[in-house]
């Protein structure tokens, strides 16, 4: 084989080499309990707000579609975790409308607190005062506001 | 998961007739995976034209077969000649199992990453639950985060699912991403096929599974890879074998990777520059299909006053800022983040090993420019500039990567078997127009 040829045949190998998935070939050969990839490490919630589903189902299960819904998750900073609890919420309470109650710079929206039939807190406790416990449990609660 | 592996196979079913007829001269592995592609893009019309009346699935069922009708009306043309078959290879055993390692690798969770619930995944399910596009939600200042400019092909597809499965469930829609992973590399096997041997486009087509088999499961780039890449490719076939049923290919593909991803509405004006710099602006005009494929989204997007965040604020302003400040720790933040550095490297060498390498202008050419385009948006983004070539560069330079792979390769394994007198399997049974011409040796030929 010549010079040329060599050098031809060894690139296209290493680019068919370089583009195949070799993790993905390797998949099938394995037993399927223990998975080769734990994609749950691209899930963020176990690393930013464990339990944070199960509270959400909570919410779902005792709200109904067309409530508005403020969101309270300390700390109440839009970079620490707050992004991430509303965008969630909007996501798995779809059907109501699901209101920050910080904007992006973490200052509050007095609005959005007027106009949530309930509130959803996830993290602080809860004690009972002037307002009705609708719901605890999952490490949060549902409070209904009054009018 | 049975009701969405029905949805996925009905979307096949859909775009088959399409394909048939479009893809009369491919193999039929190349004409699965169109039907798939096409299937979704008839889907997306579907439920696009029905979202003012509401969905419902007969309404759905009706309105599909008068998109399938007006598409096959459109897209027949006189006989052709008989498909080309091709040869499987061991190595296609290898593109089968890496494919079903990655099917088990999209389902093994429910759809879980952030861009999946926060934009794609999330508009699909808000529309499920308003029963058509939800207008007044994409325009609510509280979920400008899920970018409601985007495009809409991909969350309709996941509503047409749901649809199908009778009601949101997300914990397969993982499927979606294989779908179109698969269907990529079964278009590129049948397109290999035709231009290099079956042991050479065998192993082009199981160089791409990298690239196919994106790790963002529930997300737009899966679609992406496989319309644009899909569209680059046929297009390129249109322009160098003279194949007009390619280039109709490549025209609705390019509009659906328009439907897709803003960075699909990016693509044409690559693919436009890209036919200048090969010397055929002549044929531009007849990329007019994917213009009227993007244009309702479009209009209804200008309608509805929805904008891109990207060009928000003082534009010119953050572009000469960058330019005249930033321009160094731009281009590291680029070598930075770019995650594939040795394929992209291996990619270079091959481009600058291959001879006649111009026969590839029109996709290198594509690829420089769309690659350009990325790069010049990270100068005028209103967001930290390092901070988004962090979370973005990587996975948008693989949007273009698999055509500019699957061009040098073909160029070395042809170059390789200069020596042999092995065939491309499928060149004996070309023909003119559409397939490759024969010279004396009875070797393809292109033109350009």
């Amino acid at each position: 084989m010549s010079t040329r040829a060599t050098i031809t045949a060894v690139s296209f190998i290493t680019l068919v080499l370089c583009g195949a998935a070799p993790d993905m070939l390797m998949i099938p050969s394995r037993a399927i309990g223990p998975l080769l990839f734990d994609r749950s490490a691209l899930q963020d919630e176990g690393k930013t707000l464990p339990g944070y589903s199960r509270f959400l189902d909570g919410v779902r299960a005792h709200t109904k579609p067309g409530d508005v819904i403020g969101l309270i998750v300390a700390p109440m900073k839009w970079q620490e975790r707050y992004e991430y609890a509303f965008f969630r919420a909007c996501y798995e309470l779809v059907g109501r409308d699901v209101r920050p109650l910080i904007d992006r710079q973490s200052r509050p929206l007095p609005d959005n607190v007027a106009a949530s039939h309930y509130l959803a807190v996830f993290g602080p406790a809860v004690r009972g005062g002037s307002f009705v416990v609708v719901w605890r449990g999952a490490g949060g609660a549902l409070i209904e506001r009054s009018p | 998961m049975t009701p969405l592996v029905v949805a996925l196979l009905s979307t096949m079913v859909i775009g088959l007739p399409t394909a048939l007829i479009l893809g009369r001269r491919m193999p039929a592995i190349a004409v699965a995976g169109m039907a798939f592609l096409f299937g979704s893009g008839i889907v997306y019309f579907a439920l696009l034209t029905i979202s003012p009346f509401g969905w419902t699935l007969p309404r759905l069922a009706m309105v599909v077969l008068i998109v399938a009708a007006v598409t096959l009306t459109f897209a027949i043309r006189g006989p052709a000649p008989a498909a080309p078959r091709i040869r499987a290879t061991i190595i296609d055993f290898a593109t089968v199992l890496t494919l079903a390692g990655y099917a088990l690798f999209a389902t093994v969770h429910r759809a879980g990453e952030w861009d999946f619930w926060a934009i794609w995944g999330l508009k699909a399910r808000v529309f499920l639950e308003h029963g058509g596009i939800d207008w007044s939600w994409l325009g609510s200042v509280d979920h400008s985060f899920a970018h409601p400019d985007y495009p809409t092909l991909l969350p309709l597809l996941y509503d047409f699912a749901a649809m199908a499965n009778g009601g949101w469930d997300d914990r397969w829609m993982g499927l979606v991403t294989f779908a179109f992973a698969a269907a990529f590399v079964a278009v590129v096997r049948g397109l290999a096929a035709l231009e290099t041997t079956p042991w050479f486009a065998s192993a082009i087509a199981f160089g791409l599974t990298g690239i196919a088999c994106t790790p963002r499961i529930g997300l737009a780039e899966a679609p992406l890879i496989a319309f644009a890449g899909t569209s680059l490719l046929m297009i390129r076939r249109g322009l160098l074998f003279d194949d007009d049923d390619a280039l109709l290919n490549g025209a609705i593909l390019l509009g659906l990777a328009g439907s897709t991803k803003n960075e699909g509405l990016a693509l044409f004006v690559a693919v436009g520059v890209a036919m200048v710099v090969a010397r055929a602006w002549r044929r531009i005009w007849r990329l007019w299909p994917g213009i009227v494929i993007v244009m309702p989204w479009l209009l209804l997007c200008r309608a509805a006053h929805l904008h891109n965040d990207l060009v928000t604020g003082s534009v010119i302003a953050r572009l000469v800022a960058r330019l005249t400040g930033m321009y160094r720790p731009i281009l590291g933040g680029l070598l930075l983040y770019l995650q594939h550095r040795w394929f992209w490297l291996a990619l270079v060498v091959a481009i600058f090993v291959a001879r006649g390498r111009d026969r590839e202008r029109f996709i290198f050419s594509a690829v420089a420019v769309q690659l350009a385009i990325y790069i010049a948006t990270y100068l005028y983004t209103p967001y930290d500039v390092l901070w988004q070539i962090d979370t973005s560069w990587d996975r948008i330079a693989l949007h273009v990567l698999a055509p500019a792979v699957f061009a040098a390769a073909l160029l070395l394994a042809n170059q390789w078997a200069e020596g042999d007198d092995a065939q491309p399997e499928s060149v004996v049974a070309g023909t003119r127009n559409g397939g490759p011409s024969l010279d004396e040796h009875g070797e393809a030929r292109p033109h350009l």
